[in-house]
């Protein structure tokens, strides 16, 4: 830790120790913090930095948003309450990945893009070149009429003409 | 039962047709007659793959058909009653659709973003069913229009939101011939500029041809037998047509070099006129249209803008315009030119020497390959460039007027590297262009050049064994008309785009000419020139996207004169509520009564004259001070602009600045205090002397001397008038005669400040006790 930031005191993260979290009959996520506390339902699971740092700072909140719980990891939360907490933010989650680029259509404003992706083939209507952006990491994300995101996580790791198509459109 | 996948139609938006398999699969189990109210596509399978399974709405069930399921799909039902709840759990890029029936999880269907809108639609169909069930009433559709995206129907494609039809699957043609027929006004311009041009073609045509006469029959004795003797005049039209039948005519040298000086002189003349005509001539074309545009612009009701971003909108009047110039002034001319000389000199090359002509020819096709390929090329790189462009100059946007925090936190360095970073990124994509268009030029001249090698091989030899056919003044007259397709292989190669950018622009064009402003005065409306005031909502009603409301069943009469407070938390409807007074938009449902009188029914342009507007940040225009307070009203003079100043506590301070009332204000108007920005727009309301007043947080970030200024001009601003007075700072509403208070689209209280305050769980006693705490806390 650089001297500058000494003497803010580091957030304090909630123990995972105890933590509960399963799924009632309606199916909604509930959550106890201790064996004492009461249960308290519905909540919902959020990423802090769901670009940057997935995996860390994972934050359990109620239904108006208040947060209740903040864990710095998953490690050390009970094993089923951590396969339920991955599965439960795969399933809100819907960021399919560019695997190649078969055609642009752009002769009019709005695109048409045929990709390939790890969920599927799918044509993307694209509305113009502002919503193809490149991340300072390289990662590019297009964004889709309905505002679905799309992400290439490795420009460099597309063939050469999915590249040149990303390349050639970056907003 | 199994039905097979369907195979989606091509480009059609998943999600937004209900295939015929699930409709019959539905009315199999629900008889013919169910028509179904609502669908939705859930496009992602459990596994997070790509996925379908419909949700299906009719006859009170929610039929699910799950096609991800190997052994073909089931229609899973729910009868929509009240022990079931459906919820809509959103998520990042994916939402979930859940079935709840007798508080166990029924069905669960994942879906993205793209099918979100039909989802909530589905869910608010459904949700309604239910309702109506448990109060024993049948359920009705929401009314009120379904604004969604609209796809093409013959290309399947989203159509892009300026545009009302598929700018791909629209006539070209019909959309040029409509521009055209905004140069008819200048037809006599047309008609010169046009046949000008034909005449420089033309012109162009002659002077190889005269030279082959003048190597041929003039510098050279002919090698045929002797031509009968003709006239001058004879000779030189037999130069243009008829090659045989002329002799050894060296008298005829001088003549030919004077006619060849008048063609020179000729084409410059035609040349001036085809420039200077049709340059000037697309000028006012495009002023025309410009300014037609703009003033159809400022009839359009609002709904209109706010569809479509300023940016647009500004564009379309300046830059689609400024395209549709450059193409009437130069690019249908240089395509008819083009296409004028490639034919022409065909027709003359070929009756010479129809082999040779084939030929050359030949580059005339590649080249057009190339300069298509290279213009495609050269718009690829052109935009990497400008984005990378952009990249770059955000960092000095950011970098430069952030100077001070940057060295506060010695960044320095930083954004320097950010900036270098950029740059060279910019000048590694400009190599690439610098690379293409440098490669381009010499291929087009090796293309050019290829050809003159072409006749030069050809026909050397013949002239050397002396053909009959081929003469010295035939291959002199090929070489001069090979370097005349240069021109015309660069034009005819952009042809397609050419076209395709100016049939865009035009219709982008055309598209706000089109519009019909949806807000108007009805042929009938009457014309009130003084009103006094009263305002009267009955059951208002209203969504800006037809979905959400956010006005509910608003109902309240104001007598004239008196002044409403309108408070309640942010995004409760009270903006919407006075644009709705302004009649900025129509009421869905309701009505909203001035003096007992439909606003429909009023004419629009009193309507507006007599309400006034203090908003919340007071848009001024560029201009000076006194031209912002006589907005609305040009006629005022100068003392009663001093009278409204005065009234609105802002004569003071104008009189400080050292250009007085004739300070320049406006775009960058930061000369300018938000508290002075208020009084200046409260003056121009005082001279505009309106009956009924709307004033938006009228006095919200100021500090506190100023504010006292600013209710002091407010309060003689009110004296007489039906005011509307929207303000987050409870204070401020003391004085109102009455309060309404809103809160999601409803009005929730409504009485006097001691009499809400009075209500102890009341949501004003709540808002005000709050807000007293927090002054408290800062007061110290």
């Amino acid at each position: 830790m650089s001297d500058e930031t000494e003497n803010l005191d580091s957030t304090r993260c909630d123990e995972p120790a105890g933590l509960r979290l399963w799924r009632d009959e309606r199916g909604q996520l509930v959550l106890r913090r201790n064996p004492h506390d009461e249960p308290i339902a519905p909540v919902r699971l959020a990423r802090c930095f769901p670009w940057s740092l997935r995996d860390r700072y994972i934050s359990i909140r109620d239904k108006d948003g208040q947060e209740l719980v903040l864990l710095e990891s998953l490690d050390g939360v009970e094993p089923e309450t951590r396969a339920l907490i991955e599965q439960e933010l795969d399933q809100q989650e819907f960021i399919p990945r560019i695997t190649a680029v078969d055609n642009v259509d752009d002769d009019y404003e709005v695109m048409a893009w045929k990709v390939r992706t790890d969920r599927g083939p799918i044509e993307l209507q694209v509305k113009s070149n502002d919503d193809i952006r490149q991340l300072d990491d390289g990662r590019v994300i297009i964004k889709d009429h309905a505002g679905g995101k799309f992400e290439v996580r490795d420009l460099a790791r597309l063939d050469a003409r999915s590249r040149r198509l990303v390349e050639d459109h970056l907003g | 039962m199994s039905v097979a996948v369907d195979n989606q139609i091509e480009h059609i938006e998943p999600g937004s047709v209900l295939p015929e398999t699930i409709r019959l699969l539905f009315e199999d189990r629900l008889g013919e007659q169910t028509e179904p109210t609502a669908f939705a596509l859930a496009d992602v399978a459990p596994s997070g793959q790509f996925g379908q399974a419909w949700v299906v709405l009719g006859d009170g069930q929610l039929a699910v058909a799950d096609l991800n399921r190997a052994d073909g799909p089931e229609l899973r039902l729910t009868p929509l009653e009240s022990n079931v709840e459906l919820e809509i759990l959103e998520g990042v890029g994916s939402s979930r659709f859940r079935v709840v029936r007798d508080g166990k999880l029924t069905e669960e269907l994942r879906f993205s973003q793209r099918q979100a809108k039909r989802f909530s639609q589905l869910l608010r169909r459904g949700q309604t069913h239910i309702r109506g069930q448990e109060q024993g009433e049948q359920a009705e559709s929401p009314a009120g229009p379904e604004q969604e995206e609209k796809f093409c129907d013959k290309c399947g494609r989203l159509i892009p939101d300026w545009a009302e039809a598929c700018p791909r699957c629209l006539q070209k043609r019909r959309i040029l011939w409509r521009l055209l027929s905004f140069a008819w006004p200048y037809k006599r311009w047309l008609i010169v500029g046009m046949g000008s041009a034909l005449a420089v073609t033309l012109l162009q045509l002659v002077p190889p041809k005269l030279t082959q006469f003048l190597i041929d029959y003039v510098l050279q004795e002919p090698k045929d037998g002797a031509p009968p003797d003709r006239g001058l005049l004879w000779t030189l039209i037999g130069v243009l047509g008829d090659k045989q039948g002329s002799a050894h005519r060296p008298d005829l040298l001088w003549p030919l070099i004077a006619g060849l000086a008048c063609i020179v002189i000729l084409r410059v003349g035609f040349q001036y006129l085809r420039l200077n005509r049709l340059a000037k001539l697309s000028e006012l074309m495009t002023h025309d249209l410009r300014t037609a545009a703009f003033a159809h612009l400022q009839k359009l009701s609002l709904t209109f803008f706010n569809k479509k971003p300023t940016g647009h909108l500004i564009s379309r009047i300046t830059h689609d315009t400024d395209r549709l110039w450059d193409f009437v002034a130069f690019g249908i001319v240089e395509l008819v030119m083009s296409s004028v000389v490639v034919l022409g000199i065909a027709v003359i090359l070929f009756r010479e020497e129809p082999i040779l002509a084939a030929l050359t020819m030949v580059p005339i096709p590649i080249g057009m390959v190339l300069t298509y390929f290279h213009t495609v090329a050269i718009r690829r790189f052109f935009h990497r460039l400008w984005t990378k462009w952009s990249r770059m100059t955000s960092v000095l946007s950011d970098a430069i007027p952030g100077v001070r925090v940057v060295k506060a936190f010695r960044q320095e360095d930083r954004e320097v590297a950010r900036f270098t970073g950029r740059s060279e990124a910019f000048v590694g994509d400009a190599m690439d262009l610098h690379a293409e268009w440098t490669t381009y030029w010499p291929k087009v001249m090796f293309l050019l050049n290829l050809g003159t090698l072409i006749i030069w091989a050809y026909a050397g030899p013949k002239i050397i064994k002396g053909s009959d056919h081929l003469t010295l003044g035939t291959f002199v007259m090929f070489l001069g008309y090979v370097w005349m397709f240069y021109g015309p292989i660069e034009q005819l190669g952009m042809m397609n785009r050419m076209f395709q950018r100016a049939a865009t622009s035009a219709q982008r064009v055309f598209e706000v000419l089109d519009t019909q402003p949806t807000i108007y005065s009805k042929s009938s409306a009457v014309a009130k020139h003084r009103i006094a005031g009263s305002v009267t909502f009955e059951d208002v009603c209203f969504s800006y996207d037809g979905v959400k409301r956010v006005l509910e069943d608003v109902s309240f009469h104001v007598d004239a004169g008196q002044m409403i407070g309108l408070a309640g938390p942010s995004g409760g409807g009270k903006t919407t509520m006075v644009n709705l007074i302004c009649r900025f938009y129509d009421v869905i449902e309701g009505r909203i009564l001035i003096d007992g009188t439909d606003v429909r029914d009023l004419d629009l342009y009193e309507l507006r004259s007599q309400i006034g507007v203090v908003l919340q940040e007071p848009y001024l225009f560029r201009g000076t001070i006194a031209e912002n307070i006589a907005y609305g009203n040009e006629r005022a003079d100068m003392a009663t602009i001093i009278t409204a100043s005065k009234a609105a506590n802002a004569h003071d301070f104008i009189v400080g600045f050292p250009d007085g009332y004739d300070t320049i204000v406006g775009e960058r108007g930061q000369t300018l205090s938000g508290g002075e920005r208020q009084r200046i727009s409260i003056a121009r309301a005082i001279l505009n002397n309106p009956r009924i007043l709307i004033l938006d947080e009228a006095t919200s970030s100021v500090d506190s001397k100023t504010e006292m200024k600013i209710q002091e001009a407010i309060d003689r601003l009110v004296e007489g008038r039906t005011t509307f007075a929207i303000a987050h700072r409870l204070s401020t509403l003391r004085k109102a005669d009455r309060l309404i208070i809103l809160d999601k689209g409803r009005i929730v209280e409504q009485g006097t400040h001691e009499e809400l305050l009075g209500k102890e769980d009341g949501l004003y006693a709540k808002l005000h006790t709050t807000q007293a705490e927090l002054q408290s806390m800062f007061a110290v």
